[in-house]
């Protein structure tokens, strides 16, 4: 090797050896491979320090929100979705996430109020079907409508999982016969199995409406090993089949 | 070293070398891209996280197999056919000869390397693919998915090359492709396999990979990290290729090679 | 006008002396004949001059240059040919004259190829790739890769391997020419004698050593013949490792006198029966 080259690459190796340790001067210690798990923590804590200074930004607003949503911090969430609201009243996506966290709250009603906004600013397949899980709690009778309109949407727009849509209509129709007929419990435990992946906090409503309704022991007994099993089940979301493969 | 560079250009379009390397990054690309789509729920994929996918299925091992096989090739096919002795003759130092064959084949392998990626881009942006996870692609944008999708791919390019500027030497030293790609692979598998010192992992070159798709899948990127780790793998190829036109100055054709 | 020189070159490899004290004066014009038994150090030497290996003492100056320490200064009045030729497979030989006036940073000249071409009778192969070329073609094509850029010294070993009785004229004019145009032409060949004519100077080498070249009718070089009866067992066990002479009933083996040692050992271990043993003085006229 000539002495020039050695020359420039020694110089270059200098540059490249500064730069990584100005960039670890800078950085902390926080190495990328363990962030996975405290991404969420950082950046609630980076989208705090932004909106700071740019508290107007719906965008940001709405990240956060969702990050405290993910963090089980509802409270939170909410008055963050609430800021999108005000700052763009017709923003679907904030009143969605909204519904969204009020389920997860167990207020129902507020989250039942919200829906029903959702499906005026967005009247797609998938806001009908939402409105319709907790169409049963407050309004049974229109529950199998709003499925019935979430069917005819996905079928209309051609969704993929159109099964999916079929599944839950058949469900309420069937809630519906079980309803009229006074079978409050089968009705609910219908809704139950009928694979439909739904919030935590529903399903156990779901189950509480049951069993306050007429059961035989049998029953009872199942329904409460299935509370047992959704309380101890880790995530937000879940369906029957989540919970009947153990 | 520009003309060695054109040379070696030359040979390797003209040996047809790059059509393994195209078919095999093809092969890796775009069939684990229809594979994450098919095998997934489609409510669950969009187009970052099929991207993702894709460098998630092939960094650790694919991708730097491939690279080690190409530059070594490169090598190893020049002692096979013994034509070393032909390029060794020339007016060009050993040096230029080294590091033009290096910039060749990284511009091939580079080519290669984008025009797959951009390919396999273009056909994850015609399946049919919606919904929202990890990252709210809604709220990104084409545009931005693209950035990071180019940023993912040049970052993953330089740890690559680095892998290959590694296969360059070990194949320099053994003279042979099948004993090449068994060492640069173990080294690889052993690092995968055996758990080093977290103070370690971040200044070797190997398992980069994992490094850049992870951070460009964050919302907001970890750049300093991305570029720290960019600056690592230059570093290890900068010391390979030295290494390797240290060796081929004192190299000495034995009879019979 | 003297264009080469070697001064004291020594070359050990682990703790072998292939070469030892070789001390040479070449000029340009002439055609130098290189002969030696197998494993004398011919090619070693061939290679040291070409810069293909490093001596381990001395110097070659090519122009008074040192080509181990300055080879690019003088790569492009070096052309050689060692061993057998070495060729890509997926290149045509007109690619492969291009590549070499390219490596040699020369600008490509098709009249120049041309001409090349038919002086070595390889014009209709020029189109071809050479992975489809018969042992006489690479031959052909290697040599004129060794001389497309013009270079002063010309280096050929064994050009003539492979080659029918027709190439081998060809090529012994073709080595004429590069006499007439001025070159330095170093030939080495197991077969001198298809050459002999041509040859200016001989040079000899023995056992790593240079033979005074000014004596070169008077050097000896012992050589040993061994002869074994002819059954069909001692011929299997020789034959792999040895070119077998057949006469009357008995079989025998040539071989030097350095390799005397390591031969009885290999007859002893594998229990072959020693007929006889002859110890010939081969002059340099043997190998004319």
């Amino acid at each position: 090797m000539t002495k020039k080259s050695t020359l420039t690459f020694i110089v270059i190796s200098i540059i490249i050896i500064s730069g990584i340790i100005t960039i670890n001067l800078f950085q902390g210690k926080d190495k990328i491979y363990q962030q996975g798990a405290r991404s969420n923590e950082s950046q609630i804590e980076k989208l705090e320090i932004y909106l700071k200074e740019n508290e107007e930004d719906p965008t940001a607003n709405l990240n956060l929100g969702l990050r405290y949503y993910h963090d089980q911090q509802y409270k939170k969430a909410i008055s963050k979705y609430k800021k999108v609201i005000e700052l763009e009243p017709d923003n679907a996506l904030a009143w969605h996430r909204l519904a969204n966290t009020h389920v997860l709250q167990e207020d129902f009603q507020k989250a039942f109020n919200v829906r029903q906004k959702v499906v005026e600013l967005e009247a797609d397949a998938t806001s009908y079907l939402n409105l319709s899980t907790l169409d049963v709690l407050f309004e049974p009778s229109t529950a199998l409508k709003h499925a019935k309109i979430a069917l005819d949407l996905a079928e209309k727009s051609k969704e993929d999982n159109i099964d999916y849509f079929k599944m839950w209509h058949d469900a309420l129709q069937q809630f519906d016969k079980q309803q009229k007929s006074g079978d409050i419990s089968e009705g609910f435990i219908t809704l139950i199995k009928s694979e439909i992946s739904l919030e935590k906090t529903l399903l156990l409503e779901y189950i509480g409406r049951a069993l306050n309704a007429d059961v035989n022991k049998e029953t009872e007994n199942e329904l409460v090993e299935l509370r047992g099993k959704i309380h101890s089940y880790q995530s937000n979301i879940l369906d029957y089949s989540d919970l009947s493969s153990g | 070293m520009i003309e060695v560079m054109k040379i070696e250009l030359y040979k390797i379009i003209k040996s047809k070398q790059y059509i393994f390397l195209v078919v095999s990054l093809f092969l890796f690309i775009i069939v684990a891209l229809l594979f994450m789509f098919y095998n997934r729920d489609p409510n669950e994929i969009n187009l970052f996280s099929l991207i993702y996918q894709v460098f998630a299925f092939n960094s650790d091992i694919f991708f730097p197999t491939v690279s080690i096989a190409f530059f070594s090739s490169i090598i190893t096919k020049e002692f096979q056919d013994k034509t070393i002795k032909m390029v060794i003759g020339s007016v060009y130092t050993r040096q230029n000869i080294i590091i033009g064959k290096f910039l060749a084949s990284s511009i091939v392998f580079s080519v290669a390397f984008l025009i797959t990626v951009l390919t396999a881009f273009f056909i994850a942006y015609l399946l049919p693919i919606s919904s929202i996870i990890y990252i709210d692609y809604e709220q990104l944008g084409t545009l931005n998915v693209f950035g990071r999708m180019m940023l993912i791919t040049l970052s993953t390019l330089v740890f690559l090359i680095s892998f290959g500027s590694f296969a360059f030497l070990v194949a320099l030293i053994v003279r042979n492709q099948g004993l090449t790609m068994l060492i640069a692979i173990g080294l690889l598998m052993f690092y995968i396999l055996i758990p080093s010192p977290d103070w370690l992992t971040d200044y070797i070159f190997i398992g980069k990979g994992v490094m850049f798709y992870t951070a460009f899948s964050f919302l907001e990127i970890p750049y300093l990290e991305a570029i720290k780790t960019v600056l690592v793998c230059i570093l290890y190829l900068l010391t390979f290729i030295i290494c390797s036109t240290i060796f081929f100055n004192r190299f000495e054709l034995k009879d019979g090679s | 006008m003297e264009v080469l020189e070697l001064i004291d070159i020594h070359k050990n490899i682990k703790s072998h002396k292939i070469l030892t004290g070789i001390n040479l004066k070449m000029n340009t014009g002439e055609i130098i004949g290189l002969i030696g038994s197998n494993g004398a150090g011919k090619s070693t030497l061939l290679k040291i001059i070409s810069n293909l290996l490093k001596p381990s003492e001395g110097e070659v100056l090519i122009n008074n240059i040192n080509v181990h320490d300055n080879f690019q200064q003088v790569a492009n009045e070096i052309g050689y040919l060692i061993e057998e030729p070495v060729l890509y497979p997926y290149l045509t030989a007109k690619e492969h004259l291009h590549l070499a006036l390219k490596l040699h940073g020369k600008p490509i000249n098709d009249k120049q190829i041309n001409s090349l071409a038919t002086m070595l009778d390889i014009t209709p192969f020029l189109h071809k790739k050479t992975k489809n070329y018969s042992m006489g073609m690479k031959q052909k094509l290697g040599i004129a890769c060794a001389v497309i850029h013009n270079p002063d010294i010309v280096i050929l070993d064994e050009p003539t391997n492979s080659i029918d009785i027709k190439g081998i004229n060809l090529i012994k004019k073709f080595i004429l020419q590069l006499k007439s145009q001025g070159k330095l032409v170093i030939v080495s060949s197991h077969l001198l004698q298809e050459i002999k004519n041509i040859c200016d100077h001989y040079i000899m080498i023995e056992n790593g050593e240079l033979i005074n070249t000014d004596s070169l009718s008077t050097a000896k070089s012992q050589q040993y013949l061994i002869y074994f009866k002819e059954t069909p067992e001692t011929q299997n066990k020789l034959e792999p490792y040895y070119p077998l002479h057949k006469s009357k009933e008995c079989i025998s083996i040539e071989i030097s006198h350095t390799d005397l040692n390591s031969t009885l050992k290999f007859i002893m271990d594998n229990n072959i029966h020693i007929s006889d043993i002859e110890k010939v003085e081969l002059s340099f006229e043997n190998f004319l």
